[in-house]
């Protein structure tokens, strides 16, 4: 296991491994997204109390469920490059974080457009939606954050921080629907022990998850091999694996 | 279940159908810059490559 983390942290063995995986992450991703959206659209029984506009959860919960777990991702990734001194490690962190703005945007956007029938509004300063934004803004900080450093080093530095800072607003986001009272519904499906929800309405919902996190992959394994060969651009490994790309 | 029952989701059609095109917007869109970063990135290198040939 360590072998293999030590060998994963090589940037030519890296580059070469998400090459590879990145079409089989692609493709079983779009697959199950599709599934997923037969199953919810079109299988699942309208609810009894939101009719057919509960539909829409099946993109706004898994995005929204992304929106923190790409976060996680990044910050334990730009932690393992402060403590263990991993390149690898920050051009990781780095590419995660115009995936996770996306899927935070794509959550807020959906969530708006629930909102309208649901609350009759599009926007609340609700303590869910509120951390949301606010995560979006840890995102697009980081990436300014980046950008403003003509460094990588220092830039690899001092967004980590950042990222690992910003953490605290994940747990927020999270319990923001059990702490305040908010207008958004509580937890259905991550609830410890029986969810309240209906399989047939559940199952489309975790393969939708599984299908963004597979995605999230794919696109994560052409991030990363930018970050890569933007970062190793003198090193003769380069020369040689370009010529055949 | 008739198609334009379908796509009316009983009157929550244009809620859902917008929140589904949001959804695929973003996914194209950020699959296709991180292709698009990744090409730049090659092509920059293999000039840097044939730069180098030529210098030695």
């Amino acid at each position: 296991m360590w072998l293999w983390f030590h060998k994963l942290s090589s940037p030519p063995y890296a580059y070469r491994v998400a090459t590879q995986l990145r079409p089989w992450f692609l493709w079983t991703a779009l697959a199950l997204m599709l599934f997923a959206a037969y199953g919810g659209l079109v299988l699942a029984p309208p609810d009894y109390q939101q009719k057919d506009a509960f539909r829409i959860i099946y993109v706004h919960a898994p995005a929204a469920i992304m929106s923190l777990q790409v976060y996680v991702v990044m910050a334990i990734a730009a932690a393992i490059g402060v403590i263990w001194r991993i390149k690898l490690a920050h051009a990781v962190a780095a590419a995660c974080a115009p995936v996770g703005a996306g899927f935070t945007i794509v959550a807020l956007a959906t969530g708006s457009i629930y909102g309208k029938p649901m609350w009759g509004t599009w926007w609340e300063w609700d303590p869910r939606i509120t951390s949301e934004l606010i995560q979006l803004f840890l995102y697009l900080g980081y990436m300014a954050l980046r950008a403003s450093f003509d460094d990588t080093q220092r830039a690899d530095r001092a967004s980590a921080i950042l990222a690992i800072v910003g953490v605290v607003n994940v747990p927020i986001v999270k319990y923001s629907v059990v702490w305040w009272n908010s207008l958004h519904q509580a937890p259905t499906i991550s609830k410890l022990g029986k969810p309240s929800i209906e399989l047939s309405m559940a199952w489309p919902l975790y393969t939708m998850l599984l299908g963004f996190m597979l995605y999230f992959a794919a696109v994560l394994c052409d991030r990363v091999r930018s970050e890569i060969l933007r970062r190793e651009r003198n090193a003769s490994w380069l020369t040689e694996t370009v010529k055949t790309s | 279940m008739s198609l334009r029952e379908f796509i009316a989701m009983g009157s929550y059609g244009p809620y859902i159908w917008s929140c589904y095109a949001v959804t695929i917007a973003m996914l194209i869109f950020s699959a296709w810059s991180a292709r698009r970063s990744l090409r730049e990135q090659i092509a920059a290198a293999q000039r840097r490559a044939a730069m180098q040939k030529e210098a030695s």
